[in-house]
């Protein structure tokens, strides 16, 4: 997928002799074979730049939420508390709904972080010339396969070897051939998870680009619609999956 | 008597479409060179995003019409059925872009 410059690559060419010497140093990609640019940091940087602004975000509205005598009153506007609210309260009444009250809260800092980054990454694909994180393989795949470490180490945790076992299916007889099926759909999910974030934000800004070229003016219009609605699908999307995953692993057998 | 009129009627047109058949054969005889895995590539991409988009909007439609009847036959669970609908949409919608992915990078072999 093409990529340009965003108001990031000034921030860059500060450091570019450096940058280089560094993007040569780390070799061959492997999808491509073409090795990284001092403009490939750009994605990394705009993926810090988003875990920056919702950590002040976070701390700030946490601030709040403490120094309020009555917490439970809401405000009467949309503050930041009160976006925080709505945002990860979703998330939170999706989670409980699928995994129980005690279990929500025990794994919801990976859905609620997983759900945070990847809007507010998204977000930044609307702002004209800003760097979208999460449409670089490279970040997707990092959020994916911490998604992935932590379900299956949850997994892991809460059944020990009953999670292996009971990938291998009903019988004993048939578990030389569903534990193959298994494995497989089980190590193909943070491909998935993070090739549909990227081709989505990718495609969808590919398209943006296509149609700002046409006719800047009135065109893009209903793209931009898209664009809003595809941010917050694939958001939604990405922690619903991860949500499941969880839940599927720690589910206890015993009922 | 009409059938031997319909025989005279299209006899030249087969003529015609058979000869363009021998002209194929003589001018395929030239060797591969990287303008045809160009051009099978062009062929490839445009067949590949089209059979993906679809297949992926009969899935779409079947999704969503399946959806909208369950909100039919019940409004008040409109809200718990509309969530399940978009994160089928998404999933299906995924597999055209993975499709899309490979149009892209077979399209960017074309133009050396």
């Amino acid at each position: 997928m093409p990529g340009h410059s965003t108001w990031f690559t000034f921030l860059l060419a500060g450091m570019r002799d450096n940058l280089s010497r560094n993007a040569q140093l780390i070799g061959d990609s492997i999808i491509n074979g073409h090795p990284p640019t001092w403009m490939s940091f750009e994605p990394i940087v705009a993926a810090l730049f988003v875990a920056a602004v919702v950590l002040v975000l976070a701390i700030v509205a946490r601030r709040r939420l403490i120094r309020l005598d009555d917490m439970v009153i809401p405000d009467d506007r949309l503050t930041l508390r009160t976006f925080m609210e709505i945002f990860l309260g979703y998330f939170y009444d999706l989670a409980k709904s699928m995994m129980g009250a005690e279990r929500a809260k025990r794994y919801f800092p990976v859905i609620g972080a997983s759900a945070i980054f990847v809007f507010f990454s998204n977000v930044m694909a609307l702002l004209p010339g800003m760097p979208v994180a999460t449409s670089n393989l490279n970040i997707t795949l990092g959020c994916a396969l911490v998604v992935f470490v932590l379900f299956n180490f949850y997994g892991l945790k809460v059944n020990g070897w009953n999670y292996i076992k009971h990938l291998a299916g009903p019988a004993w007889y048939l578990a030389w051939l569903v534990l193959p099926i298994e494995l497989i759909s089980l190590c193909v999910r943070p491909i998935t998870l993070s090739v549909r974030l990227m081709l989505n934000m990718s495609v969808d800004h590919l398209i943006l680009g296509i149609f700002v070229s046409l006719l800047a003016l009135v065109i893009p219009v209903p793209l931009m619609v898209l664009g809003c609605l595809i941010v917050l699908i694939q958001t939604l999307v990405f922690t619903l999956l991860t949500t499941i995953y969880i839940s599927l692993a720690t589910e206890h057998e015993h009922h | 008597m009409i059938k031997n009129k319909l025989a005279l009627v299209v006899a030249p047109f087969v003529a015609l479409l058979s000869s363009t058949a021998f002209a194929q054969e003589a001018a395929g005889g030239g060797g591969a060179n990287k303008f045809d895995a160009q051009a099978m590539a062009a062929l490839g991409a445009g067949l590949a995003i089209g059979l993906a988009v679809l297949g992926g909007g009969t899935g779409q439609g079947r999704a969503a019409a399946a959806a909208l009847e369950g909100i039919s036959r019940n409004p008040g669970a409109a809200g718990r059925i509309q969530t399940p609908m978009i994160l089928g949409l998404a999933l299906i919608e995924s597999l055209v872009l993975f499709a899309f992915a490979i149009a892209f990078l077979l399209q960017r072999n074309i133009g050396g």
